[in-house]
């Protein structure tokens, strides 16, 4: 066993180097990717949450974010989308705009449990709130509006439920009311943080289907994800996380055993039983 | 059967109280008003789960109130709302500057907050009483009296009541998009801090509106209890928002008569009994009807979830 952050260096920044060593150099390039992070560094309460996190992602791809608890994950995606007030260091562009610009392009998924679920507000009401970077704040809801939101509730088969309350729903009905309000934004990228927890099989599949979906139209979506083995399924890339970047690139040679071992500082090679 | 027989022995109180005494028209439409503008603000305070707060906003009035008078001797009563608003926001700051080191503790800053705020509050108040400074306005502000509002306050009050409700009604929409869910507010570029900084003065501005009525100690009560007791029906929010003042307003009403009718009963928590019991009544009826029962919809083709 070896413990977290003492591994070799070497094979998370070599990942890094080799994945995205053709990175354009130069800003407002044709082929910018849609997100690209250099150096970012994040301290809170005196304590280096995240170091050195460099990584793009780019149209049509669907990147997995895998790592322990405390890997910094859900801090990874506050720092990127302008969550964190202080201790944040390094360069994070949407297309090659802060995210301050670009944040109508942005959909954040964010976990179930972040929000009081017995407000009292309905499932169609949820979903609009999805157009309202759309507009100016004062203006209420276009008939345009509505029909994206009435697609958005299609598409995740909640059509039938839109005017019950939110307090009605299942744990997977609710994530399903989350990605509808993410869709009806019409985003070029998703970020979803842990959408699978506490849901049904067939939620989790319809998850992975949009963002497949959404990655075949040319979008992208950056998911944090616990589970090793639906990521490697379904995601085109992935970005191993702790603390640093441990591993970056294609699923299947970025999940080896070694990576994940050095990830989560524990070595699954001595437990047969806990083999990923 | 029963509900009509209350809303007549309601009714057959306040033409009495009208009868008897025709000077009430200004108190009770006062109560009414600050009734709806508790009921309807704390409607967003307890969903922001900032029930406590309302409390600690009426005990940090009294230092303000109770240092004007010990300095200045009685007033009008309209010369305490600016010191007692002030005073308020004062005690606000200080929790926020408390609740930066304590993040995960902010109940026990409340507790402290408010209760070295009414200690302060209750020393000034002695201390004029012993500088011989006669019965005020100031008195009634501890728990309330109905009786003693004038035509003018009633005006005054309403003026303000308008204000509160159309400033937090036309920022309805972002506001409560920031109190459900703050996160995906902030990504998406509204200023929650600031919505939540406005619904602060805005139910600060009702407390020290809602004083001569109900009182510091009380306040509060008007501003959770008929929220709370909305917010069992489980209705879509405008709804909810209506039923809430609708709650406060009859509460409120109930409270000021009761105090006027009866030698001996001070209005604040006249109010507040009157609103415990209709918060009772609809909690044992949404209790009954099983309303409050959540059973997760089923979907065609969906097994129900693992957890939650």
């Amino acid at each position: 066993m070896r413990p977290a952050g003492q591994g070799d260096r070497g094979r998370g920044s070599e990942a890094t180097s080799s994945a995205e060593g053709v990175a354009p150099s130069s800003e407002g390039d044709v082929s910018a990717p849609l997100l690209s992070v250099r150096g970012l560094s994040v301290v809170l309460g005196g304590r280096v949450v995240l170091e050195e996190v460099t990584f793009q992602l780019r149209a049509g791809d669907l990147m997995g974010v895998v790592g322990p608890n405390g890997a910094g994950k859900t801090t990874l995606l506050q720092a990127l989308l302008g969550l964190l007030d202080t201790g944040v260091e390094g360069d994070v562009r949407f297309g090659g705009q802060p995210f301050s610009v670009a944040r109508r392009r942005v959909a954040f998924v964010p976990q179930r449990s972040a929000v009081d679920w017995d407000f009292p507000v309905t499932v169609r009401d949820v979903v609009l709130q999805g157009r309202v970077v759309h507009r100016p704040w004062w203006r209420s809801a276009s008939r345009e509006d509505g029909a994206v939101v009435d697609q958005a509730l299609a598409d995740v088969g909640m059509s039938s439920l839109a005017s019950r309350m939110i307090s009605d729903l299942s744990g997977g009905q609710q994530q399903r009311v989350f990605l509808a309000r993410a869709l009806a934004q019409r985003p070029e990228i998703f970020v979803l943080d842990e959408p699978m927890t506490g849901v049904d099989a067939a939620t989790e599949g319809l998850v992975w289907q949009i963002l497949e979906a959404h990655r075949a139209a040319g979008g992208a979506s950056l998911v944090v994800h616990h589970g090793v083995e639906a990521v490697r399924r379904h995601a085109s890339r992935v970005l191993l996380l702790n603390r640093r970047v441990r591993g970056l690139g294609a699923p299947r040679p970025t999940l080896t055993l070694e990576a994940l071992a050095e990830t989560y500082g524990v070595d699954w090679r001595d437990h047969a039983a806990g083999t990923p | 059967m029963s509900a009509w027989a209350g809303a007549g022995a309601f009714l057959g109180v306040g033409w009495g109280v009208f009868r008897d005494y025709p000077f009430t028209l200004w108190s009770s439409l006062t109560a009414v008003l600050v009734g709806v503008l508790c009921a309807y603000l704390g409607v967003y305070l307890v969903l922001r789960r900032w029930s406590l707060l309302g409390d600690v906003l009426g005990h940090a009035a009294l230092p303000g109130i109770a240092a004007l008078w010990w300095g200045a001797g009685a007033l009008a009563w309209w010369w305490y709302l600016p010191a007692a608003w002030v005073s308020a926001l004062a005690a606000v700051v200080v929790l926020a500057w408390m609740s930066r080191r304590a993040k995960d503790r902010a109940d026990a800053s409340m507790a402290i907050v408010l209760a070295g705020s009414f200690g302060l509050g209750a020393v000034l108040w002695s201390r004029g009483q012993r500088a011989g400074h006669g019965p005020s306005a100031v008195q009634d502000m501890l728990f309330g009296n109905a009786a003693a509002v004038t035509e003018a306050q009633a005006w005054g009050t309403l003026g303000m009541v308008m204000v509160c409700i159309a400033a937090v009604a036309l920022c309805h929409r972002p506001l409560a998009l920031a109190l459900f869910d703050p996160s995906y507010a902030r990504v998406i570029g509204l200023p929650v801090q600031r919505l939540e900084g406005l619904l602060l003065l805005v139910v600060a501005l009702a407390v020290v509106v809602s004083l001569p009525m109900v009182g510091v100690v009380l306040v509060a009560a008007m501003l959770v209890l008929p929220a709370q007791a909305a917010l069992l029906l489980r209705w879509r929010w405008r709804a909810t928002l209506v039923a809430s003042v609708a709650l406060g307003a009859l509460a409120a009403l109930a409270g000021a008569w009761a105090s006027i009718r009866w030698a001996g009963v001070a209005t604040g928590p006249a109010m507040v009994i009157a609103a415990s019991v209709l918060f009772a009544g609809l909690w044992w009826w949404t209790g009954r009807t099983s309303r409050g029962g959540s059973s997760p919809v089923p979907v065609q083709g969906q097994e129900p979830s693992h957890v939650g």
